[in-house]
């Protein structure tokens, strides 16, 4: 068993005091204030909150693609600035290039490294089997599910071995079942390559099971109104959503989130 | 091992519909028998033609206005014979590929530059606005007036009634790559230049060569229309020359020649698109 805080661990990930706006319909809209985030050497943290409130937002700044305002982030104790190989990242939106095949796509980002074209075949191949799709690897993004895809996309992030993995609702577009599959890859796949993971969803039942630690966010604009361990121990496997445990945090991670909710009247769908 | 780890089961099948909705002649949005679709891809064209040989044969149309296909044809082995035809049709290719060429080797990389960079696209922007509705036929009589009538006149009218949009079209292209796509490899280190290169332009080849394809049909029209006005060799000139001597039948012999030229060009560039890009291909 691991433990989820302890004041020794190294931060991995710091974000302080972020506040954030943008233009929505001609209006300013403020999406992050002052909201701060802790995330500890491969810890796995989730972020759930009602749509809107800014969560995809506070990614896309972790991962350099969009611009501070007020507050820092630090990775290993240095500020952001700009994209960078340290921090990778998982899209809703399926990303693969479709001129690649599956292998060549888990090998897109090694050829930044320093490794012969065998060695990152290799290490490539090992990622696909990670993510059981070694029988594809000729296969073109095209002719994979949308459940595929994402698995490739997974294997993609984790081969370009980042410290800090952002996953923004990587599950958001599948249906139910392969979800629940997905879930308990990506569990597989993190408990044996271990990497601090940042992941974004509103489905609170999966942020439970992933995740070591939830961050619960408010409506906009979006800071973080607790946070909650999940102490279950590792390696989690399928059976979990029925333990008392499970049941007694996603109720309270349920509560927060519907009293966010009825507070701030309905969201925007996001 | 991944035949045990495979869990989201085989390629995913589209969903196909039930039998009753496939049945028949016109299911909507979905596959017919192969056999059908051929038999209906030639069939327009059989008709055509048997209505033509029909009306010809019959003497219902005068053969000034329409001649039959055995004066096509005599007219074809004629114009073989004493070499005009030959003459006429590589003088009009030869305007047309360089004319093409000209402007594809400058709209590519304009259209790269303003499907890019805002800047690019902010200098551009009235200037295109201004010429792209510009009637390029309107233009043949100031061509000429500068340049003459020679095969640089054809090149120019060529060039001034495709470059414009083919610049347009493929700043389309590059700007159709999706955000996350250029995004992700931000994340994996990669330079905006790199990304441009090794995300950006394979993204956008296939749409690019797509715009090819439009844009040669163009030229076509362009060419015959200057050729029309003022040549001395060339299928839009022999046309012409045709129709001072009442002589349709070469005058339809000309339509058809471009009609098939065309044809040639539109199946090799669709060939070359499938043999470059097999990753298009959507499931098994």
């Amino acid at each position: 068993m691991r433990p989820s805080t302890t004041a020794e661990k190294q931060a991995k990930l710091e974000a302080r005091n972020l506040v954030k706006h943008f233009g929505l319909a001609g209006s300013t809209v403020k999406a992050l204030d002052g909201f701060s985030l802790t995330a500890m050497d491969n810890e796995f943290v989730a972020l759930v909150g009602p749509s809107g409130c800014g969560k995809s937002t506070f990614l896309r700044m972790v991962a350099g693609l969009t611009d501070l305002e007020e507050g820092t982030i630090l990775v290993d104790g240095k500020p952001v600035s700009g994209p960078g190989p340290d921090r990778g990242m998982v899209f809703q939106s399926y990303t693969l290039f479709p001129w690649l095949t599956v292998l060549d796509n888990v090998i897109f980002p090694l050829r930044k490294s320093e490794l012969t074209s065998q060695e990152r075949e290799e290490v490539a191949m090992g990622y696909l089997e990670a993510v059981g799709l070694t029988d594809f690897a000729k296969a073109y993004p095209a002719q994979l599910s949308g459940g595929m895809r994402q698995r490739v996309a997974i294997a993609r992030a984790f081969a370009a071995r980042p410290s800090i993995l952002l996953m923004d609702e990587p599950f958001g577009a599948l249906d139910a079942q392969t979800r629940g599959m997905m879930q308990e890859l990506l569990c597989e796949v993190w408990e044996q390559h271990r990497v601090t993971v940042v992941f974004v969803t509103h489905d609170v039942e999966e942020a439970v099971l992933l995740s070591d630690r939830i961050y619960c966010m408010s409506a906009r604009p979006g800071r973080v109104k607790e946070e909650i361990p999940v102490p279950m121990p590792r390696p989690r496997r399928a059976g979990l959503e029925t333990t008392s445990e499970f049941i007694a945090i996603r109720k309270r991670v349920m509560e927060l989130l519907r009293s966010e909710i009825e507070a701030n009247g309905t969201p925007r769908p996001s | 091992m991944s035949v045990k780890r495979n869990r989201t089961g085989p390629v995913a099948d589209a969903g196909r519909p039930s039998a009753s909705v496939r049945s028949g002649l016109l299911p909507l949005r979905e596959e017919i028998s192969p056999r059908a679709y051929a038999v209906a891809s030639v069939s327009l064209v059989i008709v055509t033609l048997a209505a033509w040989i029909f009306v010809t044969q019959r003497g219902l149309v005068d053969p000034i206005f329409l001649p039959g296909p055995k004066a096509i044809w005599d007219a074809a082995v004629s114009m073989i014979r004493d070499g005009t035809l030959w003459t006429d049709m590589v003088a009009s290719v030869y305007r047309i590929m360089v004319g093409w060429a000209l402007s594809t080797i400058a709209a590519v990389p304009l259209g790269l530059l303003i499907g890019n960079f805002r800047l690019f696209e902010a200098l551009f922007d009235i200037p295109i606005a201004l010429t792209r509705y510009m009637p390029v036929v309107a233009l043949i009589p100031l061509t000429i007036l500068w340049i003459g009538v020679g095969d640089t006149q054809k090149f120019m009218i060529i060039f001034l009634g495709t470059f414009v949009q083919e610049v347009l079209m493929i700043a389309d292209n590059v700007k159709s790559v999706p955000k996350d796509m250029i995004n992700v490899a931000y994340t994996f280190g990669y330079s905006k230049w790199e990304v441009l290169w090794r995300v950006i332009l394979p993204y956008s080849l296939p749409g690019i060569l797509d715009t090819f394809r439009l844009t040669i049909g163009w030229a076509w029209t362009y060419l015959v229309v200057a050729e029309l006005v003022a040549a001395n060799t060339g299928l839009g000139y022999r046309i012409m020359a045709a129709q001072r001597y009442l002589a349709t039948d070469v005058i339809f012999l000309g339509i058809v020649i471009i009609g098939i030229l065309g044809m040639i060009t539109d199946l090799s560039l669709k060939f070359l698109y499938r043999r470059l890009f097999p990753w298009m291909k959507e499931g098994d």
